[in-house]
């Protein structure tokens, strides 16, 4: 059984404790953020590899109009993590995170979540190079622990935040993985036609279930939109306010195609290029192509209620933001973590 | 008891660096449809303590941090409908009415938040502390679910606290309907060991004048019965009520609009005579005519005259033509004995007498010899009493209209009557162990501004130590800001019924928050707020409709009956006499009519009223009423002026004498 939050904080304590004259204090959050930054600094974009237009002869932008169905958008996946250096042993940063994922559904209007579907993913953890910390007293706590695997020799300090920080990211995917394959086999048992909206790319996900209604919204597509030609980027960037861009084919790097759009969500006169510009993922099976209208047309009903004062809230959805703030709720809170980092 | 109202919780408390909890007040969060309002009673069930507390604000939250935003994303429609609604929520603040463990006091802890059930309701109010001694006030609702809630009647009635204030807006079944609630509930709960009365003033239509009858089929709602029922208090008029009036012009019929034939049983005639209202003189006199002089006087008259019931003139007065002694014990009398005075100091060529200036006397024998004509149906020449009962009746209510009269005749019986109920006070005879006296218009007789008043001064002394003496205040007025503080803050309980929002400003209500005075300014007929010395904070309650015929619906079904004249001396005088026959009393009006040249009905009133308080044998009624009128006298003509001297003038046997009459002493 995987210990709650508030268990790990409590053994944690109880750890730090007895051991607090070994250890050594890490920075305050203030001063993390700046070490977790550099360390986030350079993503590993996926880069696409291949782009091809399925829709039509070449990237067009197409009007998007209402839909008689109804909304079938009703699930909807997001994920966050909460991390900070707790403590030094020796030179090596020990980390602690909180990871969550949840899926909140969409009844009568309201968010909520389906009890039936075990909807909430909580782990939490130390992150740190387990062969040059005190793995044996921090298991006797009952405290979980997750090798960052650094090698031989110990990297620098840079280099072992960044590990700890890939790591936890990486985590992070995985437990929203684990949960959105769940919940699409919990869909399927149910005979249900709704939607599993996710944060992000959906490509591995339709690796193990290639029809499913399952739909992606990257906010960012840097990558993607480094394969776009210039007379396709012209098209994707002349959308107007209610356009989509033709689907098209993506494929990365072992990872299996899948079909994306560009939607544009609000009037780009009022910002950037990018402004309220997202793209969308689904799996590429042929069956689903005939729902991209009614998705789009979904989506664009989602543009309501805003999502601020969230600063991405051109291209973030309310119910995205909602899982967002459903677990920003249940993490363990900055000053919780501040004050167990000040035992050491 | 009750099962409890429900085990799911409606919140949680919430206590933020921003808006943390307190000792006293505490925040919880609800969704909103739960049946939670100002007035609420919650309770927050902790691992080791459960705390108690009434809602007094609330706050209503979605995610939007501004309106400008909700605007942006509905493109300014305001018809339009997004997909996925904002989390809605409400926060309350909720006043802490008590906590278990009570010591330490503590700031209530994070938990879940429940509606208060029957049990919880009696926990925070404390009312389990004084069972024995619980008078149902009212009921307080959670839902469908009704809650006793009770007072104290040692808090009540005294002697650890006394008085009930009431305030609200007239005609909003907020104070009368209240305070008649309430003074049923005690007439049926008081341990019997404890006696009580009442006495009310009907100031206003029939509103108290059918108290004893019960209403109309279908008066009282399902809702009412139901709330009669939680409280355990029988839906039944009062069973014994007196009424009084003064009478009317005439003297004899009495000034009240019960005076239907079948309703006449219980009313009887407030009548005073001299004694009684001399010592509100500053009430019946205009203030410019009580001068210290004239004041001087009245001491005089009252020490010297009255009080002993006659007076002795000296040697040299009676050298003046005074007799050694005259008899002052009514308006008759005094008149005469003034009349004495005046032709002794006329003699003396008008100077002081006793050292009071002539003008000054003539001044106070005009306005004490007018009282019986401006006062005309309550103050009497006769001396005739018929005043409240010398001991007061275990439950029973006494009421006396003065709906039909003057301001000024209401303002005297009001005074004179409270400051009647201090004396007897001050010597334990009130023959009950707690008379409660009902006051409305509190703002008229213990104004917060102005002179210090008699009745005011008579007002604070009940307020102040009448619950130690068993004299128990109920005020009621429409604006608590203008009673004098320390009256209506001697008022251990109060009740607040619907207020107007000017008067809400006022500071005195300041101990409220914004929305429980926006709650009393739409507060509902049959609803107030209670505060009560065991409650830590204030309570809405309601309570049913007291069970009696309405004013409106008694007037119509029993309609106000004027008798003829002569019916009501007949009426009158057959409660002395019940043999009496109306032709009997008809033939002796008729003659001094016949003899009178016209039937002269101060007279016959003034005989009645002679009658009454002689109080003769049955058997002997008819005979002194006809010995108190006018006798013929035989009449002859004189054809010489001899003997025409007239004959010798005798005040002492009543004898009138006009010192401006120029035909006087002929």
């Amino acid at each position: 059984m995987v210990a709650s939050p508030t268990t790990t904080l409590d053994r944690l304590r109880r750890y730090l404790r007895q051991n607090h004259s070994r250890l050594r204090s890490a920075p305050t959050q203030a001063e993390q953020i700046e070490l977790l930054a550099q360390a986030q600094q350079s993503p590993v974009e996926d880069s696409v590899a291949s782009l091809k237009v399925v829709e039509h002869a070449t990237m067009q932008a197409v009007p998007v109009r209402p839909v008689s169905q109804s909304n079938a958008l009703r699930h909807f996946l997001d994920g966050i993590q909460r991390q900070r250096i707790l403590y030094y042993e020796g030179v090596v940063p020990v980390f602690y995170a909180y990871l969550s994922a949840v899926v909140r559904s969409r009844v009568d209007r309201r968010m909520c979540c389906l009890q039936d579907g075990s909807p909430l993913q909580q782990r939490d953890a130390l992150y740190a190079p387990l062969r040059y910390v005190d793995v044996e007293g921090l298991r006797q706590h009952g405290i979980s622990l997750r090798d960052t695997e650094p090698g031989d020799p110990l990297p620098s300090h840079p280099a072992l935040i960044q590990q700890a920080s890939n790591r936890i990211s990486n985590d992070r995917e995985l437990l929203e993985r684990e949960l959105a394959q769940q919940w699409l086999h919990w869909l399927r048992q149910q005979g249900s036609d709704d939607w599993l909206v996710v944060d992000g790319g959906i490509a591995e996900l339709a690796s193990t279930m290639p029809d499913a209604h399952l739909i992606g919204l990257a906010k960012t597509s840097t990558g993607v939109e480094r394969a776009l030609s210039p007379e396709q980027m012209q098209a994707v960037y002349g959308l107007h306010k209610g356009e989509r861009s033709s689907v098209f084919a993506i494929t990365r790097a072992g990872q299996p195609a899948v079909y994306s759009w560009f939607l544009r969500l609000h009037d780009p006169t009022k910002g950037s290029l990018l402004y309220g510009l997202l793209r969308v993922e689904i799996p590429a099976a042929e069956s689903l192509l005939a729902h991209v209208d009614a998705l789009s047309a979904w989506l664009m009903e989602d543009r309501v209620p805003l999502s601020v004062p969230d600063t991405r809230y051109d291209r973030l959805l309310y119910p995205m933001r909602d899982c967002e703030q459903y677990l920003r709720a249940l993490a363990p809170s900055t000053a919780q973590l501040e004050a167990l980092a000040q035992m050491v | 008891m009750s099962t409890p109202a429900t085990d799911k919780p409606i919140g949680r408390v919430v206590g933020t660096e921003r808006k943390p909890n307190t000792a006293f007040t505490f925040n919880f969060w609800c969704t909103p449809d739960a049946p939670v309002g100002i007035g609420t009673i919650v309770v927050v069930r902790g691992e080791s303590r459960t705390v108690w507390g009434v809602v007094t604000e609330g706050f209503g939250y979605n995610d939007l941090e501004t309106p400008i935003y909700d605007y942006i994303g509905s493109d300014g429609v305001a018809e339009a409908e997004s997909p996925t609604l904002r989390p809605e929520m409400h926060l309350y603040v909720a006043s802490v009415l008590r906590q278990q463990p009570e010591e330490p006091v503590q700031p209530p802890p994070i938990a879940p938040v429940y509606l208060a059930d029957e049990l919880d309701v009696r926990m925070a109010l404390r009312m389990d502390a004084f069972t024995p001694y619980a008078i149902p006030a009212g009921v307080y609702r959670n839902g469908e679910t009704l809650s006793p809630i009770t007072l104290d009647s040692r808090f009540l009635l005294g002697p650890d606290a006394g008085h009930l204030n009431v305030t609200g807006t007239s005609g909003l079944a907020a104070k009368t309907s209240a305070i008649m609630f309430l003074l049923q509930a005690i007439f049926q709960k008081l341990p019997g060991d404890e006696s009580v009365a009442a006495l009310l003033f009907n100031v206003k239509g029939g509103d108290l004048l059918f108290i004893d009858l019960p209403p109309e089929d279908g008066f009282l709602t399902e809702q009412d019965r139901r709330m009669y029922d939680v409280l355990g208090v029988v839906p039944k008029p009062f069973e014994r009520v007196v009424y009084y009036a003064p009478f009317k012009q005439d003297r004899v019929n009495l000034n009240t609009l019960r005076s239907h034939p079948d309703l006449r049983y219980n009313v009887l005639p407030l009548h005073w005579g001299l004694k009684e209202v001399l010592d509100y003189t500053e009430v019946m006199l205009n203030r410019d005519d009580i001068d210290v002089k004239a004041d001087a006087f009245l001491q005089f008259i009252k020490q010297r005259a009255v009080d002993p019931g006659k007076f002795e003139f000296d040697q040299e007065e009676q050298q003046a033509g005074a007799p050694a002694m005259m008899p002052v014990t009514n308006f008759a009398e005094l008149s005469a004995w003034l009349d004495t005075v005046l032709r002794i100091a006329e003699k003396r060529g008008r100077e002081a007498w006793r050292s009071h200036a002539y003008p000054t006397i003539r001044k106070v024998y005009n306005r004490l010899s007018n009282l019986t004509t401006r006062y005309r149906g309550l103050i009497g020449e006769s001396g005739f009493i018929s005043d409240l009962p010398e001991r007061f009746e275990d439950r029973t209510v006494y009421v006396i209209d003065v709906s039909q009269l003057e301001q000024e005749e209401q303002d005297l019986i009001i005074t004179r009557v409270i400051a009647e109920l201090r004396k007897r006070m001050e010597s334990h005879r009130l023959g009950v162990d707690h008379l409660i006296v009902v006051v409305d218009e509190l703002n008229k007789y213990a104004p917060s501004f102005g002179k210090e008043t008699y009745m005011l001064r008579t007002l604070l002394d009940i307020t102040e130590r009448g619950r130690y003496l068993g004299l128990v205040l109920f005020g009621a007025q429409q604006f608590r800001s203008q009673v004098e503080r320390r009256v209506a803050g001697n008022c251990a309980t109060s009740l607040y019924g619907r207020i107007e929002m000017e008067e809400l400003a006022q500071p005195g209500y300041s101990v409220f928050g914004q929305a429980v005075k926006e709650k009393l300014a739409a507060c509902e007929p049959g609803e107030v707020l209670v505060r009560h010395p065991h409650f830590t904070q204030p309570i809405f309650v309601r309570f049913p409709r007291p069970c009696f015929l309405r004013g409106s619906e008694g007037i119509r079904r029993y309609p106000p009956q004027e008798k003829p004249f002569d019916v009501a001396v007949w009426e009158t005088l057959r409660e002395l006499d019940p043999t009496l026959e109306y032709l009997q009393v008809k033939a002796v009006i008729d003659d001094l009519a016949a003899y009178s040249n016209g039937l002269d009905e101060d007279r016959v009133s003034e005989a009645m009223h002679r009658v009454l308080l002689e109080r003769p044998e049955p058997s002997r009624v008819l005979e002194r009423f006809r010995a108190h009128l006018p006798k013929k006298v035989a009449s002859s003509i004189l054809t010489t002026p001899t003997g025409l001297t007239g004959p010798a003038f005798n005040p002492a046997n009543g004898e009138d004498f006009d010192p401006d009459d120029p035909f006087a002493g002929l």
